[in-house]
């Protein structure tokens, strides 16, 4: 069973690190469709979160489909992100693998290239945040 | 959705010192609330109002609809308190004070507690006295929980606590709120642990309550504005400016907002539920808020 | 709540256990001795033989001497007995509310699901039961080993009044209800049992030196200066004398005696010369020792009400 964990000062919602988990689980193959979440008391005993914060993460999780609750029995996954498996997305690959190799020839080190990865990917997050 | 406490315009004066002035409020059933303000600003008096210690100088309060100094009877089986300290019988045996529960409550649940006590490892034949303070404020906390009340009240129940046992204790509250759907008020100094536990806000200070409302909705409403150095007025017509600076090039405010944000000239950010706090405790005593429209469905700063 | 009281105050309850045990014991083998010595010195019998009331100046006079002499220390276990029932009365008064509030339980145990009156209730109503039940078997125990002396002495006496009926029970209910209100009061038990043996000080001394004298006009009666030193035949040992003296020129009651007595004359002739009437005695007759016993105890047992419920009003005030 998956266990949860919650970073106070991560600055994103308890409940949306939830999700994040659940669909990082998902997608890593960790989580599969049938297994079994655990009850909203079990993760309050992890984590020491109210309540409300655990079904609203289960929530917005059915919302999407991802899980749903049978009552009496308990909230099982549905449907699984990691469909594809991380191995098939080739063409992507290739095009970060050519993007690395030009950011290499441009002089910058491992360090600045993940620096230059990550703003750009906390732009386009904030992009996508503001649009949606 | 009914109210668990409803207090209206209750006050109340020590000699010529008011510890609680004109506080409006309501609780609704099921949540976890956090009362926070500063040390002095009420919180006790506030919650020995509530369970009927202490007399009102003015206004009124009812907890699940009824009066708890006029209807003691009636409030007394369905609430639970634990008092600053966690007071308890010093020379009894932990098995003394559970008997003493079975014996002055009529809804008791003798299992539940000793269930509860075995999880947490603490010996029954045990002197109270001779617990360690972790472990009696988990016991006072047991005993509240075991007459099965449907709220709950705890003055400062961590401050004497080290990490661990905050969060043991934390746990074994939050554990009843999922198994009962008891709703929970708990006063504290600090916010720090509250915020992943509490769902619903209280701010007391200088004997005033300062905002009452949903920590989600707070959260999302109070924004950090960050612009070219200018004058508030004009956003505070639209927006309620709880606190501002300005330096020489820049101005920073956080408002409670009334709607979005449209001047572009503003940097928006979203605000720690910690630096919200602050700000309105570092508020002078009284100060009028810059306040337009009603208050939020919900939510309410109060003048 | 019955529990509760009995689990807060049973080492308590032990201790006066056995410090009744105790004295019964000891009331018995010194009582046993009183009334055997009473026998056989031959007092039981001689004041069998010669009835009257006064017993120190009729023919059994030097057996009585010998015997209170033999045993009037013994008496004074008797009043210490009753100031130590005082003392326990105020020692478990003041502590049965102000403990709470010192150690703060009050906002624990009034926050279970009894009102306040019905926790101070149960509490008061069991130790003074207690009490009642623990003063009442001394009382008895006191009655039948002060029996011997009974017959030698006044029951009026300051000293067997406040042990030999019920003013001993209503003089300790009294301590422990001023005791509960002193500490429900102040919240502090230490400084109310001082401030409560300080009141019942205030109390008890004018009581029995101003009060008790007059619960009934004294009787007064005068006779000749001819029998000075000689008491009429109507008053005895069973009378508290309250004063003796002369009737003077002016008609006052005065105890002095301002008499020079010359070689060649009498006292008689001296009193006479110096314008003396008669003599004069005030007393209080024996037998109105259960009235005023009566009348005391209504007195202690009223001021103990008073306090009790002072104390019930100012628990209900909702003070924490």
């Amino acid at each position: 069973m998956i266990e949860f964990y919650l970073d106070a000062h991560a600055g994103v919602a308890p409940y949306l690190q939830i999700v994040h988990q659940v669909k990082q689980a998902l997608r890593l193959g960790l989580l599969q469709v049938g297994d079994q979440l655990p009850t909203v008391r079990e993760v309050v005993s992890q984590i020491t979160v109210n309540p409300n914060t655990v079904l609203k993460a289960y929530r917005e999780l059915e919302h999407e489909g991802l899980i749903a609750s049978r009552p009496g029995r308990g909230t099982f996954v549905q449907r699984t992100l990691a469909s594809d498996g991380l191995a098939s997305h080739a063409a992507l690959r290739r095009s970060l693998a050519r993007w690395l190799h030009s950011a290499y020839e441009a002089g910058l080190d491992s360090e600045s290239v993940l620096a230059l990865f990550l703003s750009t990917f906390q732009d386009t997050q904030k992009e996508n945040e503001e649009t949606a | 959705m009914s109210n668990a406490l409803e207090t209206a315009h209750l006050s109340k004066r020590f000699g010529r010192t008011w510890a609680l002035q004109d506080c409006t409020l309501n609780l609704p059933a099921g949540r976890v609330a956090a009362l926070v303000g500063p040390n002095g600003a009420g919180k006790t008096t506030l919650l020995h109002l509530s369970v009927g210690i202490l007399e009102p100088t003015a206004g009124s309060v009812h907890i699940l609809g009824y009066s708890p100094l006029k209807q003691p009877t009636e409030t007394l089986p369905r609430l639970g308190f634990v008092a600053q300290d966690h007071p308890l019988y010093k020379d009894f045996t932990v098995a003394d004070l559970l008997t003493l529960g079975g014996k002055l409550n009529p809804r008791w649940d003798d299992q539940l507690a000793r269930a509860r006590l075995q999880k947490l490892g603490i010996p029954l034949d045990r002197r109270a006295g001779k617990l360690s303070g972790g472990q009696q404020a988990q016991v006072a906390l047991v005993l509240a929980l075991a007459k099965r009340p449907e709220l709950l009240l705890l003055d400062e129940p961590l401050a004497s606590l080290d990490p661990l046992a905050r969060r043991e204790f934390l746990r074994t509250l939050l554990d009843a709120t999922v198994e009962t759907g008891l709703t929970v008020l708990l006063s504290s100094h600090i916010i720090g642990d509250l915020e992943r536990v509490c769902d619903y806000l209280i701010i007391l200070s200088a004997s005033q309550v300062q905002l009452v409302g949903d920590i989600q909705e707070i959260g999302q409403t109070h924004k950090r504005l960050i612009g070219p150095r200018q004058n508030v007025d004009a956003l505070a017509h639209v927006h309620t400016v709880i606190e501002q600076s300005q330096t020489q090039r820049q101005t920073t405010v956080l408002v409670r907002t009334n709607g979005p944000v449209f001047d572009p000239s503003w940097e928006v950010q979203g605000v720690s539920l910690e630096d919200i706090v602050l700000a309105y405790l570092a508020r002078p005593a009284g100060e009028q808020l810059a306040s337009s429209s009603s208050a939020h469905q919900g939510m309410e700063v109060v003048q | 709540m019955i529990w509760l009281t009995w689990r807060q105050n049973r080492i308590e309850g032990f201790v006066i256990l056995g410090a009744l045990v105790l004295s019964s014991i000891f009331l018995l083998l010194t009582g046993l001795s009183m009334t055997q010595d009473f026998q056989h010195s031959g007092l039981s019998a001689c004041l069998a033989r010669h009835p009257g009331p006064n017993v120190l100046g009729g023919i059994c006079g030097p057996l009585v001497t010998a015997f209170s002499n033999q045993y009037s220390l013994l008496i004074l276990f008797a009043v210490v007995l009753m100031l130590l029932l005082s003392l326990f009365g105020v020692m478990v008064g003041a502590p049965l509310v102000a403990r709470e509030f010192e150690q703060r339980t009050t906002q624990l145990v009034w926050l279970q699901s009894i009102t306040r009156t019905r926790w101070l209730s149960v509490k008061v109503a069991l130790v003074l039961l207690t009490g009642l039940l623990v003063g009442g078997a001394l009382l008895g125990e006191l009655f039948w080993w002060y029996r011997p002396f009974s017959q030698l002495l006044s029951p009026l006496n300051p000293v067997a009044f406040d042990f030999a009926g019920p003013v001993l029970v209503a003089s300790t209910v009294m301590a422990f209800g001023l005791g509960l209100f002193a500490g429900t009061l102040t919240r502090r038990t230490v400084f109310a049992i001082f401030l409560t043996l300080a009141l019942l000080l205030a109390i008890r001394l004018p009581v029995e030196f101003g009060l008790r004298p007059n619960y009934e006009p004294p009787v007064t009666i005068t006779w000749p200066l001819a029998q000075v030193g000689k008491l009429p035949a109507t008053v005895g040992s069973q009378d508290w004398i309250l004063g003796a003296g002369f009737i003077d020129a002016h008609g006052n009651k005065t105890s002095g005696l301002n008499c020079n007595v010359a070689r060649e004359e009498t006292p008689q002739q001296c009193l006479q010369a110096s314008g003396y009437r008669a003599n004069y005695l005030s007393y209080q007759p024996g037998d109105r020792f259960w009235t005023f016993q009566w009348i005391e105890s209504s007195i202690y047992a009223g001021i103990a009400v008073l306090a009790l419920v002072a104390t019930f009003w100012l628990v209900r005030r909702r003070r924490v």
